[in-house]
Protein backbone atom coordinates (compact mmCIF):
# COMPACT_ATOMS: atom_id res chain seq x y z
CA UNK A 1 0.00 0.00 0.00
CA UNK A 2 1.26 3.57 -0.32
CA UNK A 3 1.02 6.64 1.58
CA UNK A 4 -2.52 7.25 0.69
CA UNK A 5 -4.01 3.80 0.38
CA UNK A 6 -2.54 3.61 4.08
CA UNK A 7 -3.96 7.24 4.92
CA UNK A 8 -7.51 6.59 3.07
CA UNK A 9 -7.57 2.71 4.78
CA UNK A 10 -7.19 4.05 7.61
CA UNK A 11 -9.72 6.96 7.75
CA UNK A 12 -12.45 4.28 6.69
CA UNK A 13 -11.78 2.25 9.75
CA UNK A 14 -12.03 5.60 11.91
CA UNK A 15 -14.91 6.35 10.24
CA UNK A 16 -16.53 2.90 11.07
CA UNK A 17 -15.32 2.18 14.21
CA UNK A 18 -15.66 6.31 15.57
CA UNK A 19 -19.42 5.78 13.54
CA UNK A 20 -20.76 2.59 15.30
CA UNK A 21 -19.72 4.23 18.55
CA UNK A 22 -21.74 7.93 18.01
CA UNK A 23 -24.95 5.98 16.03
CA UNK A 24 -24.88 3.02 19.32
CA UNK A 25 -25.62 6.03 21.29
CA UNK A 26 -27.69 8.17 19.67
CA UNK A 27 -29.56 6.19 17.30
CA UNK A 28 -32.94 5.17 18.62
CA UNK A 29 -33.51 2.56 15.80
CA UNK A 30 -30.28 1.15 15.99
CA UNK A 31 -30.58 0.87 19.48
CA UNK A 32 -33.45 -0.62 19.50
CA UNK A 33 -32.53 -3.48 16.59
CA UNK A 34 -29.23 -3.90 18.25
CA UNK A 35 -29.75 -4.02 22.17
CA UNK A 36 -28.46 -7.40 22.46
CA UNK A 37 -25.69 -7.25 20.52
CA UNK A 38 -22.51 -8.48 22.35
CA UNK A 39 -19.33 -9.31 19.95
CA UNK A 40 -16.06 -8.28 18.61
CA UNK A 41 -15.89 -7.04 14.71
CA UNK A 42 -12.14 -6.81 13.36
CA UNK A 43 -11.23 -5.85 9.63
CA UNK A 44 -8.15 -6.27 8.04
CA UNK A 45 -7.22 -4.67 5.14
CA UNK A 46 -4.03 -5.57 2.87
CA UNK A 47 -2.64 -6.60 6.18
CA UNK A 48 -1.48 -3.27 7.16
CA UNK A 49 -4.25 -1.70 8.56
CA UNK A 50 -6.53 -3.29 11.23
CA UNK A 51 -8.77 -2.12 13.49
CA UNK A 52 -11.74 -4.00 15.41
CA UNK A 53 -14.97 -2.74 17.27
CA UNK A 54 -16.38 -4.31 20.35
CA UNK A 55 -20.34 -4.31 20.71
CA UNK A 56 -21.03 -4.58 24.28
CA UNK A 57 -25.25 -4.50 24.72
CA UNK A 58 -25.36 -2.80 21.17
CA UNK A 59 -22.81 -0.32 22.43
CA UNK A 60 -19.82 -0.04 20.81
CA UNK A 61 -16.15 1.20 21.07
CA UNK A 62 -13.62 1.01 18.66
CA UNK A 63 -9.68 0.53 18.59
CA UNK A 64 -7.74 2.08 16.02
CA UNK A 65 -4.40 0.34 14.86
CA UNK A 66 -4.95 -2.91 16.81
CA UNK A 67 -5.73 -6.54 16.09
CA UNK A 68 -7.97 -8.33 18.87
CA UNK A 69 -6.32 -11.76 20.29
CA UNK A 70 -9.71 -13.43 20.18
CA UNK A 71 -12.50 -11.18 18.10
CA UNK A 72 -15.66 -12.88 17.11
CA UNK A 73 -15.27 -12.14 13.38
CA UNK A 74 -12.31 -11.05 11.04
CA UNK A 75 -13.21 -9.29 7.84
CA UNK A 76 -9.92 -9.44 6.07
CA UNK A 77 -10.01 -7.68 2.44
CA UNK A 78 -6.09 -8.11 0.24
CA UNK A 79 -7.22 -5.39 -2.09
CA UNK A 80 -7.70 -1.78 -1.16
CA UNK A 81 -9.70 -0.76 -3.84
CA UNK A 82 -12.10 -3.67 -3.23
CA UNK A 83 -11.98 -2.35 0.55
CA UNK A 84 -12.91 1.13 -0.03
CA UNK A 85 -16.13 -0.04 -2.21
CA UNK A 86 -17.01 -2.76 0.52
CA UNK A 87 -16.26 0.43 3.83
CA UNK A 88 -18.03 3.24 1.83
CA UNK A 89 -21.29 0.96 0.80
CA UNK A 90 -20.40 0.55 -2.99
CA UNK A 91 -20.16 -2.71 -2.77
CA UNK A 92 -22.64 -5.28 -0.48
CA UNK A 93 -20.76 -7.11 1.71
CA UNK A 94 -22.25 -10.49 0.73
CA UNK A 95 -21.36 -9.97 -2.92
CA UNK A 96 -18.22 -8.99 -1.60
CA UNK A 97 -17.54 -12.16 0.38
CA UNK A 98 -19.54 -14.52 -2.45
CA UNK A 99 -17.29 -13.02 -4.99
CA UNK A 100 -13.86 -14.21 -2.55
CA UNK A 101 -12.98 -10.50 -2.38
CA UNK A 102 -14.19 -10.36 1.49
CA UNK A 103 -12.49 -13.01 3.59
CA UNK A 104 -14.87 -13.72 6.85
CA UNK A 105 -13.04 -15.66 9.75
CA UNK A 106 -14.95 -16.76 12.82
CA UNK A 107 -18.42 -16.40 13.25
CA UNK A 108 -20.28 -15.91 9.93
CA UNK A 109 -23.41 -15.07 11.57
CA UNK A 110 -21.51 -12.33 13.03
CA UNK A 111 -20.30 -11.21 10.07
CA UNK A 112 -23.61 -11.25 8.71
CA UNK A 113 -24.84 -9.19 11.51
CA UNK A 114 -22.06 -6.63 10.17
CA UNK A 115 -23.99 -5.91 6.90
CA UNK A 116 -27.42 -4.80 8.72
CA UNK A 117 -24.68 -2.77 11.00
CA UNK A 118 -23.14 -1.02 7.78
CA UNK A 119 -26.53 0.23 6.51
CA UNK A 120 -26.91 2.37 9.94
CA UNK A 121 -23.62 3.35 9.01
CA UNK A 122 -23.82 3.99 5.11
CA UNK A 123 -26.44 6.45 5.90
CA UNK A 124 -25.14 8.08 8.88
CA UNK A 125 -21.60 9.07 6.41
CA UNK A 126 -22.97 9.37 3.29
CA UNK A 127 -22.42 13.18 3.31
CA UNK A 128 -19.20 12.52 4.66
CA UNK A 129 -17.42 9.68 1.76
CA UNK A 130 -17.76 10.11 -1.76
CA UNK B 1 -22.09 14.00 13.99
CA UNK B 2 -20.94 13.86 10.63
CA UNK B 3 -18.11 17.01 11.61
CA UNK B 4 -17.59 15.85 14.52
CA UNK B 5 -16.62 12.43 13.10
CA UNK B 6 -14.73 14.19 9.97
CA UNK B 7 -12.34 16.22 12.17
CA UNK B 8 -11.89 13.20 14.44
CA UNK B 9 -10.28 11.09 11.08
CA UNK B 10 -8.86 14.32 9.90
CA UNK B 11 -6.94 14.60 13.44
CA UNK B 12 -6.39 11.28 13.61
CA UNK B 13 -4.87 10.75 10.04
CA UNK B 14 -2.95 13.45 10.62
CA UNK B 15 -1.13 12.25 13.53
CA UNK B 16 -0.71 8.65 11.40
CA UNK B 17 0.58 10.99 8.32
CA UNK B 18 3.14 11.91 10.79
CA UNK B 19 4.65 8.44 11.24
CA UNK B 20 4.86 7.72 7.41
CA UNK B 21 6.01 11.01 6.27
CA UNK B 22 9.11 12.43 7.51
CA UNK B 23 9.05 15.97 5.72
CA UNK B 24 4.94 16.22 6.86
CA UNK B 25 6.47 15.46 10.51
CA UNK B 26 9.53 18.28 9.91
CA UNK B 27 6.79 21.03 9.44
CA UNK B 28 5.16 20.57 13.17
CA UNK B 29 8.95 21.06 14.70
CA UNK B 30 8.69 24.25 16.65
CA UNK B 31 4.60 24.43 16.74
CA UNK B 32 3.36 25.38 20.23
CA UNK B 33 -0.28 26.13 19.39
CA UNK B 34 -4.24 25.49 20.47
CA UNK B 35 -6.70 25.83 18.25
CA UNK B 36 -10.46 26.57 18.93
CA UNK B 37 -12.88 25.84 16.20
CA UNK B 38 -16.58 26.97 16.94
CA UNK B 39 -19.32 26.24 14.39
CA UNK B 40 -22.59 28.67 15.36
CA UNK B 41 -24.86 28.66 16.28
CA UNK B 42 -25.12 24.77 16.89
CA UNK B 43 -21.49 23.25 16.97
CA UNK B 44 -19.48 21.11 18.03
CA UNK B 45 -16.91 23.42 19.11
CA UNK B 46 -13.64 21.60 19.12
CA UNK B 47 -10.02 22.11 19.74
CA UNK B 48 -6.40 21.20 18.83
CA UNK B 49 -3.08 21.03 20.34
CA UNK B 50 -0.19 20.80 18.53
CA UNK B 51 2.83 20.44 20.74
CA UNK B 52 6.30 18.52 20.18
CA UNK B 53 5.30 17.56 16.98
CA UNK B 54 2.21 15.70 18.71
CA UNK B 55 -1.35 16.42 17.48
CA UNK B 56 -4.21 16.15 20.40
CA UNK B 57 -7.83 16.98 19.41
CA UNK B 58 -10.79 17.12 21.23
CA UNK B 59 -14.31 16.40 20.10
CA UNK B 60 -17.39 18.71 21.60
CA UNK B 61 -14.96 20.83 24.33
CA UNK B 62 -13.89 24.66 24.10
CA UNK B 63 -10.32 25.68 25.37
CA UNK B 64 -9.64 28.90 28.09
CA UNK B 65 -6.68 30.14 25.91
CA UNK B 66 -6.57 29.37 22.50
CA UNK B 67 -4.14 30.56 20.84
CA UNK B 68 -6.47 30.78 18.08
CA UNK B 69 -10.53 31.15 17.59
CA UNK B 70 -11.66 29.91 14.15
CA UNK B 71 -15.50 30.28 13.83
CA UNK B 72 -17.35 29.08 11.16
CA UNK B 73 -20.55 30.46 9.64
CA UNK B 74 -22.65 27.21 9.75
CA UNK B 75 -22.36 23.47 9.48
CA UNK B 76 -22.37 22.94 5.69
CA UNK B 77 -19.53 25.56 5.53
CA UNK B 78 -17.52 23.65 8.38
CA UNK B 79 -18.17 20.32 6.26
CA UNK B 80 -16.97 22.25 2.81
CA UNK B 81 -14.07 23.55 4.54
CA UNK B 82 -13.26 20.43 6.74
CA UNK B 83 -13.56 18.09 3.64
CA UNK B 84 -11.14 20.01 1.32
CA UNK B 85 -13.44 21.39 -0.42
CA UNK B 86 -12.70 24.95 0.16
CA UNK B 87 -9.54 25.14 1.82
CA UNK B 88 -9.26 26.55 5.30
CA UNK B 89 -6.27 29.26 4.23
CA UNK B 90 -9.02 30.37 1.40
CA UNK B 91 -11.47 30.79 4.07
CA UNK B 92 -9.86 32.66 6.31
CA UNK B 93 -8.18 35.19 3.79
CA UNK B 94 -11.58 35.91 2.42
CA UNK B 95 -12.84 36.20 5.79
CA UNK B 96 -15.60 33.78 6.02
CA UNK B 97 -14.31 31.71 8.86
CA UNK B 98 -13.22 34.64 11.56
CA UNK B 99 -10.53 34.41 13.45
CA UNK B 100 -9.59 35.90 16.69
CA UNK B 101 -5.62 35.68 17.39
CA UNK B 102 -2.93 36.79 14.72
CA UNK B 103 -4.25 35.63 10.91
CA UNK B 104 -1.37 35.17 9.63
CA UNK B 105 0.40 32.80 12.31
CA UNK B 106 -2.45 30.73 12.04
CA UNK B 107 -2.24 30.51 8.14
CA UNK B 108 1.16 29.27 8.93
CA UNK B 109 -0.37 26.15 10.56
CA UNK B 110 -3.01 25.27 8.21
CA UNK B 111 -0.66 23.14 6.68
CA UNK B 112 -1.61 20.47 9.05
CA UNK B 113 -5.44 20.00 7.34
CA UNK B 114 -4.16 21.09 3.52
CA UNK B 115 -1.65 18.86 3.35
CA UNK B 116 -4.10 15.56 3.91
CA UNK B 117 -6.13 16.82 0.82
CA UNK B 118 -4.13 15.66 -1.85
CA UNK B 119 -4.14 12.04 0.42
CA UNK B 120 -8.21 12.01 1.71
CA UNK B 121 -9.57 14.55 -1.07
CA UNK B 122 -10.77 11.63 -2.80
CA UNK B 123 -12.71 9.70 -0.24
CA UNK B 124 -14.54 13.13 0.92
CA UNK B 125 -15.31 14.45 -2.43
CA UNK B 126 -12.78 17.10 -3.15
CA UNK B 127 -10.78 15.51 -5.73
Amino acid sequence: MDKKEILQAKALCYFVGKGLEIISRTNEDFQEQFEELDGIFQWVICEEVSAYMVATKGKFESFMDATHDAPTVTFAVADFQKAKEILTGKVDGTSAYMGGDLNIMGDIQMGMKFSQLSEFLVNALSDLVA
Amino acid sequence: MELTLLLGALHYCASELMKIDAAYKQKFKGIDAILQWKSVPDGPNTYTIIKDSKIEFKADAIHKTPTFMMVGKNLEQALTIFKGQYLISNAIKKGDVAVTGDKEKLLLLTFYLEDLVPYLGELTGSA
